[in-house]
């Protein structure tokens, strides 16, 4: 789940008689991502550098060109910045959200413990399409908020709930909160309740023992969990798609009006692209983190 | 200075959905500066007495007084009291110095005070080189001295060691228990500990209660549990013993002959009723082991049937009328003994402890 903590082990040791068994297990894997992963990713690379019509996916030759219409267009600029915007509230969100509930569960010694961690990683078993399309009638103009404000008369006119960037912001909050849950919970492995009894014994209140134990030690998971969010955040299209109402628009939309609608299938794999090295961005920068709160 | 600094009355703790009590109605008091060993098998209540003096566990009834004050209903962080877990429970996320810091920034004590003396307790454990250590990368000793040093150097009205040498291997036990006796006595800190290891409670406490099933068998000097252990319990889980059934048949004013079957009569230097079913308890090196052995009170011939040599010593099992006698003998003396060597065995009246069954209670004398 961790970077850092699949990282932490220590490599198991390999004696070179194994060497042959070992890499004919590691084959059939190896041989799946290459086909399914590396070499699509591959051929989209190549796209992304083809200045071959749009609809057309063979044949060009390589050029910047695609890139550098990119880049020096500032509606694409736009749309980076709402991309990044749009991770970084709902990773906010979701990620102040879900600390609570990790921190609960990861606590508590309850019998319905497994219940209740089931119950919170549930969301996952509906698919987004399905949840985001319940936000709809929950936002919408007639839908439940704005109905139930309505007929109680608390409002004339309904809210704008729906079809802007507060509605995906929202959906996309409720989302992936199960995914935040579920990294923070594997990243609280080392809060313990004798650390929190030393720290009593010393002299800590409750919140001495949160500020100064607890929190300091839930970093790495909080961290995990925000990179999760944050990197589904980017990577999402359905959501905010179907949340904005066309209004709203990222890098997920914009990729998938051009390979879809527009047919523009060189700008979608260059628009790919950059989206990837954003990734990498997140990832090194999460782990230059990683680095500096884990011991 | 013999006024109890600590005073624990009563104190009970019945789980929730329990029935059993895990600590029944135990009382003790322990002087000031002295070290108490809460000594028993797993699961005689113990722990949760310690748990229950830190605050960690709430108590069902009784009180706890330390230095004349009642704190079972002092919340934990305000009770002043040091302990070192079984696990140490050092914050993993902070070095050896802020660990040691954590209990005086708590009390706001200025920082130039807190760095002296965070600095004097690290040479109290000598390991005042290893202040700006991550506490992961320490060895299981030099973590429970800083463990030690946190605990202490709050200045706590009590220390409590849960286990203390249970995490550290055999060479490392040996040496961490004197040295925490070493820092307890220049301290002086009031110190009480939990353990399951005789060795360890006879060799470090000044007191040990000996528990089971949640209640104090006995409380004393290390001495006085192993030479006069109050019930069958201590005498059993306190060394080794030979343990003789007998009736006593004559008895006189601090002394008694009782009559054991099959071997006849041993000498005590108690008075007992005639008539008296009792135990008699031997312990092993307390028997004098020889080919020939001037005849003394308590003398019988036996058969050495197992000669176990440990080098200091020598463990023999002796066949003596229909029964077998533990006796350890020291290797210089008493000349070579072999398997299958008719040998004498002495031993004085006053060797010999007395439990009497008394209608399934057992009461020493």
């Amino acid at each position: 789940m961790s970077v850092a903590a699949i990282a932490d082990q220590a490599p198991p040791h390999i004696s070179r008689s194994d060497r042959p068994l070992v890499a004919l297990l590691l084959l059939p894997g190896l041989a799946a991502i290459a086909v399914t992963f590396l070499l699509p990713l591959l051929w989209l690379v190549r796209i992304s550098f083809s200045d071959a019509a749009p609809g057309i996916v063979t044949g060009g030759s390589g050029t910047l060109v695609n890139y550098v219409k990119i880049v020096t267009d500032p509606f694409y600029w736009r749309i980076a910045w709402n991309t990044i915007l749009l991770a970084a509230v709902v990773c906010v969100l979701a990620t102040t959200i879900s600390y609570p509930v990790a921190l609960f569960l990861a606590r508590t010694n309850s019998r319905w413990r497994g219940v209740l961690a089931a119950l919170a990683i549930a969301p996952l078993l509906t698919s987004t399409v399905v949840r985001t399309y319940g936000w709809m009638v929950i936002l919408s103009d007639q839908g439940v908020i704005n109905g139930s404000l309505l007929w109680l008369g608390i409002i004339d006119a309904p809210f704008r709930l729906a079809n802007n960037f507060t509605a995906a912001v929202i959906a996309l909050t409720e989302i992936l909160m199960p995914y935040a849950i579920l990294a923070m919970l594997s990243g609280l492995g080392r809060l313990n309740s004798e650390l929190e009894g030393a720290a009593a014994l010393l002299g800590a209140n409750r919140w001495k023992i949160f500020s100064r134990i607890i929190l300091p030690l839930s970093l790495p998971g909080i961290a995990t969990g925000a990179l999760l969010v944050f990197v589904l955040c980017i990577s999402s299209f359905v959501t905010p798609r179907l949340m904005g109402g066309g209004r709203v628009f990222v890098f997920g939309t914009e990729i998938y009006s051009d390979a879809t609608a527009t047919l523009d299938w060189t700008r979608a794999a260059a628009l790919s692209i950059l989206l990837l090295v954003l990734f990498s961005c997140v990832i090194f920068i999460y782990q230059r983190i990683m680095k500096s709160i884990e011991l | 200075m013999s006024q109890a600094f600590v005073d624990v009355r009563d104190l009970t703790k019945i789980y929730l959905g329990q029935k059993v009590a895990s600590v029944d109605d135990v009382s003790f008091t322990l002087e000031k500066g002295k070290m108490l060993a809460l000594l028993g098998p797993s699961g005689c209540g113990k722990t949760t007495i310690l748990r229950m003096i830190a605050g960690l566990i709430e108590p069902s009834s009784g009180s706890i007084i330390v230095d004349g004050r009642e704190i079972a209903n002092v919340p934990v962080h305000r009770r002043g009291i040091g302990m070192v877990f079984q696990a140490y429970a050092l914050f993993p996320h902070l070095s050896v110095e802020q660990n040691v810091s954590f209990g005086l920034e708590m009390r706001n004590v200025p920082r130039a005070e807190r760095e002296q003396r965070v600095r004097q307790a690290l040479e109290l454990v000598k390991l005042a080189h290893l202040a700006g250590r991550r506490v992961t990368q320490l060895s299981g000793g030099q973590q429970q001295r800083i463990a030690i040093a946190r605990s202490l150097v709050i200045e706590p009205s009590i220390l409590l060691l849960d286990e203390p040498l249970s995490n550290l291997d055999a060479k490392l036990r040996d040496e961490m228990r004197s040295e925490i006796r070493e820092i307890q006595s220049r301290t002086g800190t009031t110190t009480i500990f939990v353990t399951h290891d005789q060795e360890e409670a006879l060799s470090m406490a000044d007191c040990i209660a000996v528990m089971s099933a949640g209640r104090i068998e006995q409380i004393g000097t290390p001495q006085e549990i192993y030479d006069r252990p109050a019930t069958r319990f201590v005498a059993d889980f306190i060394g080794r013993g030979n343990f003789i059934d007998g009736t006593v048949v004559r008895a006189e004013s601090g002394t008694a002959m009782v009559e054991v079957p099959g071997l006849g009569a041993i000498q005590v230097a108690h008075s007992e009723p005639v008539g008296g079913k009792v135990e008699l308890l031997i312990r092993p090196h307390r028997i004098e082991v020889g080919l020939n052995l001037p005849t003394a009170t308590n003398h019988f011939r036996g058969t050495v049937r197992e000669v176990v040599y440990t080098g200091e010593m020598r463990s023999l099992t002796v066949a003596v009328g229909n029964l077998s006698m533990m006796v350890d003998s020291p290797t210089r003396g008493a000349g070579e003994i072999r398997r299958g060597d008719s040998v004498g065995l002495a031993f004085a009246a006053d060797d010999v402890t007395v439990i009497v069954a008394k209608s399934g209670e057992e009461v020493a004398r």
